[in-house]
């Protein structure tokens, strides 16, 4: 293998420094989103076939043909109330004020006499498939025939830090590799001009920046931050008063380390770090162009609830979500708010209220977006929380609830999962799985399924073992799968 | 568990017996069943987890014998008896089981499975279901696993004989050139001496040669000279810096706790200076683990030695030792209250004592025998009774927000006597302060009491207490002072208001409730000046008199800037202009009966009088409340302003430009009342610094617990399924050591099982490491993994001759340093040979010396170090919010970058979030114990070098420096490169640096001159700085 050959070859090819910047103005002055997207998905295969190897964000084969090629992963912080959302409860309105013993308060074993709290939000079937969905989501209900609701979540713990942690990385002490990083370790990403794993949120959610973190997966793979406003990526901005000033300066570095290659044809590593330097570069652009909405239609913007020049809000980040999909972006993850402020409603429901208002209408947004220009055919949306909420309380004039990981709901939709669906049930008051319990495993090994991926064959060796995302656990749920 | 064990051996003997007994004819049908009914259920629904390629819980199905021994929770089957066999009760969901995970068996399926076990559980002979499948292990330890590589005794081998080309420079190319001969494959020839100054620096000290260090070495062309850089680099503080760093790196060293809020362990640093100087002072490498696990053992044997009173540096000794138990302590926490979690930090431990002194991942048998090597669930627990017989320091967690288990870095009994003696002086503060609060007299109280004392009492600089109330930012000072004295004589202080959004405003009870019936008349007077208006402060604040705090007034007044109003019923009226930092007094006389008010507002010889004003048209009728806030009747931020003198009285009041004739109050008292207030204050300070702080500092590191214990197994490592309990003992693998009565918790026995020179593994793992440090990889690649999974050395006897030469040295560092850096082998080129780059890709036979990135540390060292910014003295403690003010939590957990300038083995390390330019360039991990930095090309590291403000800083001091060195362009473009990459320019590259620089100018926007220079000289520094020729070491 000659590699000095190949990587000098790639290396003196024109211009990088300016290629990319004519090539995105091209695509960001007229090009239709459509075919943008096909010039992106152009853009991808040149990028696989890009020498330098080891480059370990190259495009891979999944196991088995997959349904979906990216995932855009909606996480609502603080845990959602299942029984005031997408889990219908009669017998809860009815049973009211009355008293229940329970086995399990908060993770805690023993006996507790509590009372039953009813959910504060009217049911109402949506759609053909007359899925109930609560008056919390008015909107999302308008698009319940495109998902697939699950009602039988059930995970490990009862603490938000656990939880959080377990949803993202299968593990609810140990901070381990997060969902994107091993989506992103096992299939590689489209776009090398952005980030495999990309994660928009204002704030960081309980467990921090380990919910994204690579761990012990090269760190290539570890989501990327973007906050929502006026500065999203740390260090995106050019700090030189133009453009061609910043070319003649890498121009002159890239000259440098040409040479210095030449001196050292065998080091892979060099050629990867002259190449990271272009796509940086190539960031400074596709990034930023990929962030601003200044090209989207007031239709679009009005689908998603965006008033003209807004940067921050769930709406925001829905929609750039549908952008860097389009992008070729491996693994989008949105979450909504940080761990303060947030569905975490101990001491009164009514406080899911304005957390519903921000998501709702830019989730339908994003489905009914996806669903029309046929992206929502290959792409996976997933809504999840870390839990549930009690469906009773320790006083009978209670007006929160608190948490529960017994049983809750989440839902996907697109590539390759059953539409207007829903699968698994909790019992009479939505305190228990009554059938089909999918576990937070179950759950990951399903995503990683319509992914193309055997959770069980994505491995990687640490610590003297092999590691998966699943850990030793998890089933596929087939019956939701097209 | 024997007993047990016996019983079903004679259970199962007696089936063999009977069925042995039976005829043929019902054995078949046995079989048949068996193959129909039995065999596809566990295939299907059981093996693939209790198999050969798994035994969750340590039970395997797959055949008779091991189902009879069973797992975990003991036999699986008891043939004859379903009803006791475990696994009927788990198919059929009772107590507590519940089997297979995936789903309950059909009825048919369980009542066939019972039948089986009914009819005795016949078996074919010897069958195994699943085949064999990989070697998993379990159990008692086989000759075969005590025969492992690295099981066995260090040996001493003669370095082979080697007198080819190139000739030997150290024992260590004997091997080296020995075993690449057999390859065909030879050494590079050497590297030049820049390359080998460079390459020997960085590794040493992490930084990179000055220029003059580079001279030194070329002109010095004896045969030592290298061996003198060595010996340089060596004495340098800079070499503890870097290698106490890995060290860091093996023991996972974080400055946070790691739980669920990541509580700040500002102690922590103590520990990181310890291993810095240690390694500095070349300590033996068995002292500095003998002292990281049992310090605080072998600081107290010191001190029980002596016989006199410990001197200076045996108490210096004693807190090193003391402080090396960080180790212990800066183990990971787990959880929302992690004492709960314990079990998992002390796995914790156990996993870093195995992999970084051990190389083995002893964790793994926490919750069954490890599957690989040979160290069983039981050895887990006799390590575990260990540390669970040991206090860490508790460093805070979100249920329990204050560390606890702090130690004195003193010998107890002096501690104990510095803390008497405190506390003597503390009883003395006590008993002075008794004495200053005696009871009041009744004038006193009667004068305390009064707010007619004024402003004057109140402590300077803080709120003012009672019956002062405040909201907001309120503080007594002295340049509130009111000029007049037409109520109170001179005093010296007043209140001082901020002008901002926020509610500053203080108020005062009454001493009566007044009502028309009480008090038909009331008299006010208030002093004020405004001392400064913000940009856009037009609000207005509010003066009050009425009921209570706001419920309803009698008289309301307002100043902004520049006016100043009343309230006439529900009307605002202006009454003068007012002018920024002159005094005014306002008086006021209220009649409670006609609700109504007249007044005056001025200074002597400007007073604006105003009559027959009506209350406010609510007023309920009672004054009993005045205050000024910040609602006056315009909104937005009112000035920042001064009050004094105010009085409420139903007696007259002086005119401004009078001076209160007769004393209100008695001057001698009220100045002895002040004295006596400003002793007290100073007093109850000094017990509040007593009492906050210790006579001695504090250590965050262990202790013996006061009952040392054994503990139970805990099954599938949870804590709350107890097996057999475990007597505290060394690994069977590496002794099966008794622990000695009266030996405490055992971590001086371990500490001493871990280093006595025959264990097989400590030496080895240790010198494994220095090379790796110094050649990009160990002889044995998998650092901290000298286990059946681990990789087997490229140069086994290389290995063995250098622990060695390692334990021969009295564990020295230094020693190992000195004799690989002296090999041909360390000195030799980087260049590549296709021919051998086909054989060995990865040089591990060392044919060319492997090239590396720079470490996160190295690379922000050096650009500090490059421009000259770089603070090389040690760093001390991190600035942490004071630990009185810790509320953290997992909604909010603590998190903080602190920027410094000094190397980067100081920067605060967290566990939740990592440090940004740490994280960003392939830091150690700060939760699991980090052998070798995988290094990521990533091109968010390519953003950071092009646009972060510290690259961006470094280029421009680097480029200010330069710029100044010089006058010529030529010299500063020479020097520029000589301080970076430590070479001339070449021509070549000195005419590209002046072209860019002449294209980057005229490119510039227009400024002065002298920032053009700067901006395309740091252009220029900057690609000096981030290019892969200063990012990379050959």
């Amino acid at each position: 293998m000659n590699t000095s050959t190949r990587n000098g070859n790639s290396m003196s090819a024109a211009t990088p420094y300016g290629s990319r910047r004519t090539f995105l103005q091209q695509a960001a002055g007229g090009a239709g989103a459509l075919a943008l997207s096909a010039m992106l998905a152009e853009e991808a295969q040149t990028s696989q076939s890009e020498p330098g190897a080891e480059n370990p964000l190259a495009l891979k084969q999944p196991h088995f043909p997959a349904k979906a090629k990216r995932v855009i992963f909606l996480f609502m912080t603080g845990g959602v109330s299942h029984v005031d959302s997408f889990d219908p409860k009669p017998r809860l309105f009815a049973d009211h004020g009355k008293t229940i013993t329970v086995d399990n308060f908060q993770g805690k074993l023993g006996e507790f006499k509590m009372f039953l709290k009813s959910p504060n939000w009217e049911f109402r079937p949506g759609g053909e498939s007359g899925t109930e969905v609560s008056d919390l989501f008015p909107h999302m209900r308008s698009v319940v025939d495109d998902l697939c609701v699950i009602r039988s979540l059930e995970t490990d713990h009862t603490n938000h830090y656990e939880s959080t942690l377990g949803m993202h990385c299968g593990s609810w002490t140990f901070a381990r590799p997060s969902m994107g990083s091993w989506v992103s370790y096992g299939l590689g990403t489209f776009n090398q001009n952005l980030p495999s794993f990309m994660v928009i949120a204002p704030n960081a959610p309980y467990a921090g920046n380990q919910t994204w973190g690579s761990d012990f997966l090269p760190g290539a793979h570890q989501g990327t931050h973007i906050i929502p406003g006026n500065n999203p990526i740390p260090n995106i901005r050019p700090r030189v008063p133009s453009q061609d000033l910043q070319k003649l300066e890498l121009e002159l570095l890239k000259q440098a380390n040409m040479r210095h290659l030449s001196e050292h044809p065998a080091e892979q590593a060099l050629a990867a770090r002259i190449r990271s330097f272009e796509t940086a570069f190539g960031m400074q652009q596709a990034a930023p162009e990929a962030m601003s909405l200044a090209d989207e239609t007031e239709a679009t913007l009005k689908l998603y609830g965006l008033q003209p020049g807004q940067n921050t809000g769930f709406g925001w980040q829905c929609l750039v979500a549908r952008r860097l999909a389009e992008r070729g972006v491996r693994f989008i993850e949105l979450i909504d708010v940080g761990s303060s402020g947030n569905w975490d409603a101990h001491g009164d429901m009514q406080t899911h209220a304005p957390l519903a208002q921000n998501v709702d209408q830019a989730i339908s947004g994003l489905i009914t977006d996806l669903k029309q220009r046929g992206l929502l055919e290959d792409t996976l949306v997933v809504w999840t929380t870390e839990f549930g909420r009690t469906p009773y309380n320790n006083a009978a004039d209670s007006k929160g609830r608190e948490h529960h990981h017994q049983v809750f709901s989440s839902w996907m939709a697109g590539a390759g999962v059953k539409p207007g669906m829903v699968y698994g049930a909790s019992d009479e008051h939505g305190i228990a799985v009554a059938e089909n319990r999918v576990h937070v495993h179950d759950f990951h090994a399903t995503i990683l399924h319509l992914l193309g991926i055997d959770h069980e064959r994505l491995t990687f060796r640490h610590a003297g073992r092999d590691f998966r995302l699943t850990d030793v656990h998890g089933q596929v749920v087939h019956d939701i799968l097209s | 568990m024997r007993s047990t064990l016996c019983a079903i051996a004679a259970v199962s003997l007696f089936c063999l017996v009977a069925c042995g007994l039976r005829a043929d004819e019902p054995q078949r049908d046995a079989l048949d069943f068996f193959e129909n009914e039995i065999r596809p259920l566990l295939i299907s629904r059981c093996v693939s987890c209790h198999g050969p390629k798994k035994s969750e819980s340590s039970l395997r199905l797959d055949q008779l014998p091991l189902m009879m021994r069973g797992g975990d929770s003991g036999p699986a089957i008891v043939p004859g008896h379903p009803d006791e066999s475990l696994i009927i009760q788990a198919v059929r969901h009772q107590d507590g089981y519940e089997m297979p995970p995936n789903g309950k068996l059909e009825d048919r399926e369980i009542a066939s499975l019972a039948k089986w076990v009914q009819q005795g559980a016949v078996w074919p002979d010897g069958m195994k279901l699943a085949g064999d499948g990989p070697n998993l292990r379990g159990g008692d330890i086989t000759d075969e696993e005590r025969a492992f590589w690295s099981f066995q005794p260090i040996s001493d081998p003669e370095p082979p004989h080697w007198d080819g080309s190139p000739p030997a420079q150290s024992p260590v190319d004997q091997f080296i050139l020995k075993r690449l001969s057999e390859e065909g494959l030879s050494l590079r020839p050497p590297a030049d001496k820049r390359t080998l100054l460079r390459r020997a620096t960085f590794d040493l000290t992490g930084l990179p040669p000055t220029p003059e260090e580079l001279q030194a070495f070329e002109q010095d062309d004896s045969p030592e000279a290298f061996s003198r850089v060595i010996d340089r680099l060596l004495a340098s503080s800079a070499y503890g810096e870097r290698w106490g760093r890995h060290w860091l790196d093996v023991v996972r060293y974080a400055d946070t706790a790691g739980e669920t809020a990541d509580y700040p362990a500002p102690l922590a640093y103590k520990y990181r200076n310890w291993v810095i100087d240690s390694v500095n002072a070349d300590i033996p490498y068995d002292q500095f683990l003998r002292e990281q696990l049992a310090g605080d053992i072998l600081a107290d044997q010191l001190i029980a030695q002596l016989n006199g009173e410990p001197d200076e540096a045996t108490l210096a000794r004693y807190r090193e030792m003391k402080i090396a138990t960080g180790f212990i302590a800066i183990s990971r926490r787990f959880g929302f209250d992690s004492e709960n979690y314990h079990n998992l930090t002390i796995q914790d431990t156990i996993d870093t004592v195995g992999q970084s002194m051990l190389g083995l991942t002893l964790g793994c048998a926490r919750c069954h025998d490890h599957k690989f090597d040979p160290v069983n669930a039981a050895d887990y627990y006799a390590w575990y009774g260990i540390f669970d017989s040991t206090k860490y320091s508790f460093p805070g967690s979100e249920e329990k927000k204050r560390p606890y288990d702090l130690f004195p870095d003193l010998p107890a009994e002096m501690a104990a006597s510095l803390k008497a003696k405190q506390d003597q002086q503390l009883a003395e503060l006590d008993q002075r302060i008794k004495e200053l609060e005696q009871p009041l007299s009744e004038a006193e109280s009667a004068l305390l009491a009064s707010s007619e004392r004024g402003f004057e009492l109140e402590q300077l600089g803080q709120t003012p207490g009672k019956p002062w109330e405040t909201w907001g930012t309120v503080t007594v000072t002295e340049s509130a002072q009111s000029p007049f004295v037409n109520a109170y004589l001179p005093g010296s202080q007043g209140l001082t208001f901020p002008g901002n959004d926020a509610n500053n405003a203080f108020g005062l009870r009454l001493e009566t409730a007044h009502t028309a019936e009480t008090s038909p008349q009331l008299h006010y007077n208030i002093d004020f000046r405004n001392v400064a208006v913000s940009k856009g402060a037009t609000g207005s604040y509010r003066f009050y008199v009425g009921h209570g705090p706001g419920n309803s007034s009698a008289v309301e007044m307002g100043a902004t800037a520049t006016e100043f109003i009343i309230r006439n019923g529900s009307d605002y009226e202006v009454v003068r202009p007012l002018t920024v930092g002159q005094w005014y007094n306002v008086q006021l006389t209220l009649d409670l009966k006609t609700r109504t008010y007249s007044g005056t507002i001025g200074f002597p010889g400007d007073v604006t009088t105003f009559s027959g004003k009506d209350f406010s048209s609510g007023w309920d009728g009672t004054i009993d409340y005045t205050f000024v806030d910040k609602y006056g009747h315009l909104p937005g931020v009112a000035p920042a302003r001064e009050l004094d003198n105010v009085a409420v009285s139903t007696t007259p009041l002086l005119p401004v430009d009078q001076t209160v004739a007769t004393l209100q109050f008695d001057a001698e008292m009220l100045a002895n009342l002040i004295a006596r207030r400003e002793q007290l204050a100073s007093l109850k300070a000094q017990q509040l610094t007593l009492q906050q702080s210790l006579p001695y500092e504090q250590i965050f590191g262990a202790a013996e617990a006061e009952t040392p214990h054994d503990v139970p197994i805990q099954l599938r490592g949870e804590l709350t399924k107890p097996g057999d309990v475990i007597p505290r003992r060394n690994l069977e693998i590496l002794g099966h050591d008794p622990l000695p009565e009266g030996a405490g918790s055992g971590r001086l026995k371990l500490a001493e099982w871990i280093t006595r020179p025959e264990n097989p593994l400590t030496a080895r793992v240790m010198a494994n490491r220095i090379w790796q440090k110094h050649f990009g990889r160990g002889l044995v690649g998998t650092e901290n993994d000298f286990g059946a999974r681990g990789e087997h050395p490229s140069h086994p006897e290389l290995l063995d001759w250098l622990a060695s030469r390692f334990m021969e040295s009295g564990w020295s560092l230094k020693t190992m340093h000195r004799l690989i850096m002296n090999s041909a082998a360390y000195q030799q080129g980087s260049e590549t040979d296709p021919h051998a780059a086909e054989l060995d890709p990865d040089a591990r036979l060392l044919w060319r010396f492997n090239p590396r990135r720079l470490s996160a540390e190295e690379i922000r060292d050096s650009m500090l170090a490059v421009c000259g910014e770089l603070d090389r003295s040690q760093s001390g403690p991190h600035p942490f919010p004071p630990v009185e003010t810790w509320g953290f939590s997992q909604h909010g957990p603590f998190y903080a970058v602190y920027p410094t300038k000094h190397r980067s083995v100081y920067l605060m390390q967290q566990r939740l979030k990592k440090h940004p330019f740490l994280g960003l360039f392939d830091g150690a991990d700060t939760n699991t114990s980090t052998a070798r930095r995988d290094l990521t090309t990533v091109p968010t590291q390519a953003l950071y070098l092009m646009n972060n403000d510290f690259v961006q800083d470094c280029s421009q001091a680097f480029a200010d420096q330069v710029v100044k060195s010089a006058s010529s362009e030529q010299e500063r473009i020479q020097q520029a490169f000589q301080i970076s990459l430590c070479r001339e320019a070449t021509p070549e590259e000195q005419s590209e640096a002046a072209t860019f620089l002449t294209r980057y100018r005229a490119l510039l926007p227009a400024e002065s001159p002298a920032q053009q220079e700067l901006a395309a000289w740091s252009a220029l520094a900057r690609t000096l700085l981030t290019r892969n020729e200063f990012l990379y070491v050959d």
